[in-house]
Parts: C-alpha cells; sequence; structure tokens
C-alpha cells in the first residue's frame, strides 16, 4: 500500500512526535546547581589564569636568580669576635628554629598538587636537590670531625635554600589558590 | 510535552528567579527542562552532545535572566537562545568532523540520532521518528524549525547564516525523504501484515 503523503500530513505528524512525552531531562534541578557552580568556578579560573603564571614566572625567575645573585655576590667572610659569641649563638638557634618552623610547613604541604606547574615543579625539584646534596655534605664533614666555622657556614646555606624553597612553594600556593 | 515557546511561566516567578530566588530559579528548571531537552536533542540528534547544549542554554539562561524583557513567553526567549546554539554547533568543524567519523560506522550515527520513544507510541509516531532519524542533522533541524516551532524561511536562513533558497531547498529535501521514508516503512508494515 502506498499512501500519498502531503506535506500537510507530514507536518501534522511531526507535530504529533512533539506533542510526545520525550526523554527526560539528563538531570535534576540539584544537579544542575552543582554544575552550575563547577561552571562558576572554572570561569573564575580563567579569568585568572594570566596572574597565575605571571606568579609562576615571578616565583621560577626569582628562584634562577638567586643562586646567580648569590655565586656573583658572595658575602665577605664574617668575622668572629670573641666577644661576641653569645650573640651569635642566640642568633644561630634562632636561625635554626626558623629553618625548623619552615621545613615542618613544607612537611605539611600537600604531595599530590591539582595543578602541577613546570616552571615551579622544576625550581622546586633543583632546590630540593640542592638540600639533600648539603644534608649530605654536611654528615660528610662532621664524619670527618669538620671545624664548627665550616658546618656552621653550610648551616647558613642550608637555611638559605630552605628559605627560598619556601617562598617558591609559597607562591605557588598563592597562585593554585586564587589562580 | 507542551512545545517550549507555550509553556506558561508566571511573571512573579521569573522576577524572584531574576532577584536570585533558588526556589523560583528550581521552578522555571523543572518547568523547561523537558521541553528544552527535547528540542535540543531533536535539532543535533546525538545525546551526549544535546546534554551539552542543554547544559549551555541553561547556564545562559539563568546569567542572560535580567536581559529578558518579557515582550515574549520566556519559553519562547529560552527557545531562541537553545535553537542558536545547537545551529551554532551544527555549523561548527566539530560537528563536519563528527559526521565523518559517523560515516564509518552508520549504526553509531543511526543509535545516536534515535530519540527515545514510550513503549506506548503508536506506531505512526515510530515511523516518523525512524523517519526524522534518517535525515541529515540540517535537513532536520530546517524540518522541525520550519514545520513544527513556525520559524520563516528568512529566520531559519539568518540563525543559519544562509540564504532564503538554502532554507527552502534544504526543507523541499527534507520532506521529500520523510515523505519516502515514511510511505517506504508503510509499505513494508503492510507486506509483514500480509
Amino acid at each position: 500500500m502506498h499512501t500519498d503523503l502531503n506535506e500537510k500530513i507530514i507536518a501534522r505528524r511531526l507535530r504529533g512526535a512533539s506533542d510526545q512525552p520525550g526523554e527526560a531531562p539528563p538531570y535534576d534541578w540539584a544537579e544542575f546547581q552543582r554544575r552550575r557552580h563547577r561552571s562558576m568556578l572554572t570561569r573564575t579560573i580563567e579569568r585568572n589564569r594570566p596572574v597565575a603564571i605571571a606568579a609562576a614566572v615571578a616565583a621560577t625567575v626569582l628562584v634562577a636568580v638567586i643562586p646567580y645573585l648569590r655565586a656573583t655576590h658572595s658575602p665577605a667572610p664574617r668575622v668572629v669576635h670573641p666577644n661576641t659569641t653569645v650573640d651569635n649563638d642566640v642568633s644561630d638557634r634562632q636561625d635554626q628554629a626558623r629553618t625548623r618552623a619552615i621545613e615542618g610547613w613544607l612537611a605539611r604541604l600537600p604531595h599530590d598538587r591539582v595543578i602541577v606547574r613546570v616552571g615551579t615543579h622544576a625550581a622546586v625539584s633543583s632546590l630540593q636537590d640542592q638540600i639533600a646534596v648539603l644534608d649530605d655534605l654536611m654528615s660528610t664533614e662532621r664524619a670527618a670531625g669538620a671545624q664548627p666555622v665550616r658546618l656552621d657556614a653550610l648551616e647558613k646555606q642550608r637555611e638559605q635554600l630552605v628559605g627560598s624553597l619556601a617562598q617558591v612553594q609559597y607562591a605557588e600556593m598563592l597562585a593554585s589558590a586564587n589562580p | 510535552m507542551s512545545r517550549l515557546a507555550d509553556i506558561p511561566i508566571p511573571v512573579e516567578l521569573i522576577s524572584q528567579a531574576r532577584a536570585g530566588d533558588e526556589a523560583a530559579q528550581a521552578g522555571i528548571y523543572r518547568a523547561l527542562a523537558p521541553a528544552l531537552f527535547s528540542l535540543v536533542r531533536r535539532l543535533v540528534g546525538n545525546k551526549v552532545v544535546a546534554e551539552d547544549l542543554f547544559q549551555d542554554t541553561m547556564l545562559a539562561m539563568f546569567q542572560r535572566l535580567g536581559d529578558f524583557r518579557g515582550e515574549a513567553p520566556l519559553g519562547a526567549w529560552v527557545r531562541q537562545i537553545a535553537v542558536t546554539r545547537c545551529l551554532m554547533y551544527l555549523r561548527s568543524p566539530w560537528h563536519r568532523a563528527r559526521l565523518q567519523w559517523d560515516a564509518d560506522d552508520p549504526d553509531a550515527s543511526l543509535h545516536s540520532t534515535a530519540l527515545y520513544v514510550t513503549p506506548a507510541a503508536s506506531l505512526e509516531l515510530l515511523d516518523v521518528e525512524r523517519a526524522l532519524a534518517a535525515l541529515t542533522p540540517v535537513g532536520r533541524a530546517v524540518v522541525w524549525l520550519f514545520e513544527v516551532e513556525g520559524y520563516s524561511h528568512e529566520e531559519i536562513a539568518r540563525l543559519f547564516g544562509r540564504s532564503v533558497s538554502f532554507s527552502k531547498s534544504q526543507l523541499a529535501r527534507a520532506l521529500e525523504r520523510l515523505r519516502q521514508g515514511l510511505a517506504l516503512q508503510e509499505d513494508q508494515e503492510a507486506c509483514t501484515q500480509i
């Protein structure tokens, strides 16, 4: 049987199809709200991405420049006067306590970051490597009975590296929190 | 199901939603979501793409609710947002690439385009759905916008960024294919009954 279907009949059938209960929407209001908030968050992140990139680049440049400046502008060797020993001991203890506090803060940072920035990651790895090398060197020097002045110098160097590491990690944390 | 443009939304509900009242926004969502999803699904075919475009349209509606002046029903305004987005998708290189992939796997295309029909649906409705699924996406969109949603050729041409003759020729071709498809199916059913 062949029916001659003209346009009016097709149009009527199409409108009939539109009146049928269709497929249910993919999700309810609660799920839509969740997606809406996530979308707003994503948009905020996208909007602030240039600031985050600038912060990461600044941190990376800072970390690259610090060792260079340190190498080219080495401070004059510290002259130790006998009557300043007590002051220096107090200062050293304060520095060590500060370094321990920084290390504690660094240890509490999450190891698996949601966003990993290549430049910052390279800088962090480099600093961590340098600290590890210094730790080994200090252990070796202590075992060999090195001079306290030598150990003190290494300790200072380590404190500076830990400080730099904390600065980079802090900059990265700020960039992640306010991307 | 009511068509999107025909769904009545009280003005007070719109005002409350515009003021940020979540209950009012939820009310509008629940009233419009089924018809909106059906329309989007009808225009783009693919279910996954339809879900994305549905979400985009809903997000745009709530973001731009302050711009709604109430000169037309809210459903008609939302329909315009949805249709614009769907046709943008149909004109996109991404959609053309998808068509190419689907051409390699005809089954994939048919399954993704076929709409859900209730078990109680009549044979006539099943025939229409099958015939619609066999159309090209652009042809299906043009025939649906013209015959069901009441768009003029000028409006369709403007939405597609093409000429009025493009709309007319697409409609003529789509109607011809529908006519052939529906007649063919009736012939097959007649043979089965014998």
